[in-house]
């Protein structure tokens, strides 16, 4: 026989917004978005090189 | 003229961050492992201690140096918040230099212009970039609303530039990136909503490497009932942790690409034989010291010896005491008490008066029903904490 619980709360049975119910401790971190496909870094230096001629011809 | 250093960083930032667009957008490829350890300070504050294990793929190593002999890495991206105590050490626990905030935007400044180029070379959003860089708490909803116009057109800068118009990256400067390296960094966290015994540890960080372990160090004489790795999008639990356990652990390596909130989810308890038993033990004996008398003794003819009545007093507060008057007890540990503890007093509470009555000789109606009610109110006591210890953890059960 289960004796009642006087003090406690029962876990609720869907884990579903458990943040939401719960003592939470906001992390100090954040996620980094999830890109769809991973950077090479020929792409990268490419789009710098774009990107920092763009800006030179516009000044900024 | 050879550039000082803080000149060296702006000459850089833009081949640090080819090497940091590489390294962000496939985190799981070079960090080998992230292990956190939470430990519950209080009711209102934890510590975590993570440490990165990784080594910068040999192709961007160059890419991430700042200057003869130094390197820049990409540990986290934290909050654009205070930091508390926060610390940052190499293997052998030496203190190591991190880039502030405003170098680390240097680089973030790059990599957004770069991940433009990228999704849409056409879009001129220099502005919205320094407003990125510069938001801090009371204007990042005005900067969200012209990102979010951006997703259609500029999904990964929209992306990259929503977290970082709420955090900043962290970035260790090493002196050699050539091997496997662990760095280690730590910090205290506020609890945002108080509960004693549910609660839920952000942890974002476990889809940045190929493996996460996180151990929770629960206080003495708390048990940690269950603990769970879970997505709070879905419901989802991910990993789960031993029951009951002292120091429990859950290791995890998530599918990349997928997104979710994911949280440990940790539903605390105490230890069964620190407080709980020897509590009932004493609650029972105040209610059978109350209760035996009522029914098989003459109240009135014990009225007249002041034995009875004294030894009833100081056995019953010496116990209740010892109990209650604990030192170095941890502040959750006693948060969670204060209701068991209201139960003892309140049996304790009975016994006095019950023992007051009949040492000052009370009528023989007013005696029984001060022993009948204090008899009741111990037996009430008595059974939500026998109730409440036959639920509890035992110390023993480790994992």
């Amino acid at each position: 026989m289960n004796l009642p619980r006087i003090f406690r709360r029962q876990p609720n049975g869907s884990l579903k917004g458990i943040r939401e119910r719960s003592a939470v401790v906001r992390s100090a971190e954040l996620a980094m978005p999830a890109f769809r496909e991973p950077i090479t870094r020929e792409q990268a230096v490419a789009a710098l090189e774009r990107s920092r001629a763009r800006r030179a011809a516009n000044g900024s | 003229m050879k550039p000082w250093p803080g000149e060296v960083l702006e000459e850089r930032a833009g081949e640090i961050a080819v090497g940091f667009a590489a390294l962000l957008t496939r985190q799981a490829a070079w960090r080998h492992r992230r292990v956190e350890t939470i430990t519950v300070l209080s009711h209102e504050q934890v510590r975590r201690a993570v440490s990165v294990d990784f080594t910068v793929p040999a192709e961007h190593r160059d890419d991430v140096r700042l200057s003869d002999g130094e390197f820049v890495v990409p540990l986290a991206l934290l909050a654009k918040r205070q930091l508390v105590h926060f610390d940052l050490r190499g293997e052998d626990e030496n203190s190591l230099p991190l880039l502030r905030s405003d170098e680390a935007q240097q680089i973030a400044r790059e990599l957004l212009y770069l991940v433009l180029d990228l999704d849409d070379p056409e879009l001129d959003v220099g502005d919205l970039i320094e407003r990125v860089l510069a938001a801090g708490p009371e204007d990042a909803d005005a900067v969200g609303e012209e990102i979010a116009a951006l997703e259609d057109r500029a999904p990964g800068f929209a992306a990259l530039a929503e977290q970082l118009t709420h955090g900043f990256l962290l970035c260790v400067v090493l002196t050699d990136v050539e091997r496997r390296r662990v760095i280690k960094f730590a910090y205290d966290e506020p609890l945002a909503r108080p509960d004693e015994e549910a609660h839920f540890y952000d942890a974002p960080g476990c889809t940045e490497a190929a493996s996460y372990h996180v151990e929770i160090a629960v206080p003495d004489e708390m048990r940690a009932r269950t603990t769970q790795l879970v997505d709070d999008r879905t419901g989802a639990v991910l990993a789960v942790g031993p029951r009951d356990a002292d120091r429990p652990a859950v290791r995890f390596s998530a599918e990349p690409g997928v997104r979710m909130d994911p949280g440990v989810s940790v539903h605390y308890g105490l230890e069964r034989g620190r407080f709980l038993v020897p509590a009932a033990l004493v609650a029972w004996v105040i209610a059978l010291e109350l209760s035996l008398p009522l029914f098989l003794a003459d109240l009135s003819a014990l009225a007249a010896s002041g034995g009875p009545a004294i030894a009833v007093l100081l056995s019953s507060t010496a116990v209740f005491s010892a109990l209650v008057l604990r030192s170095g007890e941890h502040p959750l540990v006693r948060l969670v008490l204060a209701p068991y503890r209201l139960c003892l007093a309140a049996a304790t509470i009975a016994a006095v008066v019950a023992g007051a009555v009949l040492a000052f000789r009370a009528a023989s109606g007013a005696l029984n029903l001060v022993w009948g009610a204090g008899a009741v109110v111990a037996v009430l006591a008595a059974g939500i904490l026998t109730s409440e210890a036959a639920h509890a953890p035992a110390a023993t059960k480790d994992p």
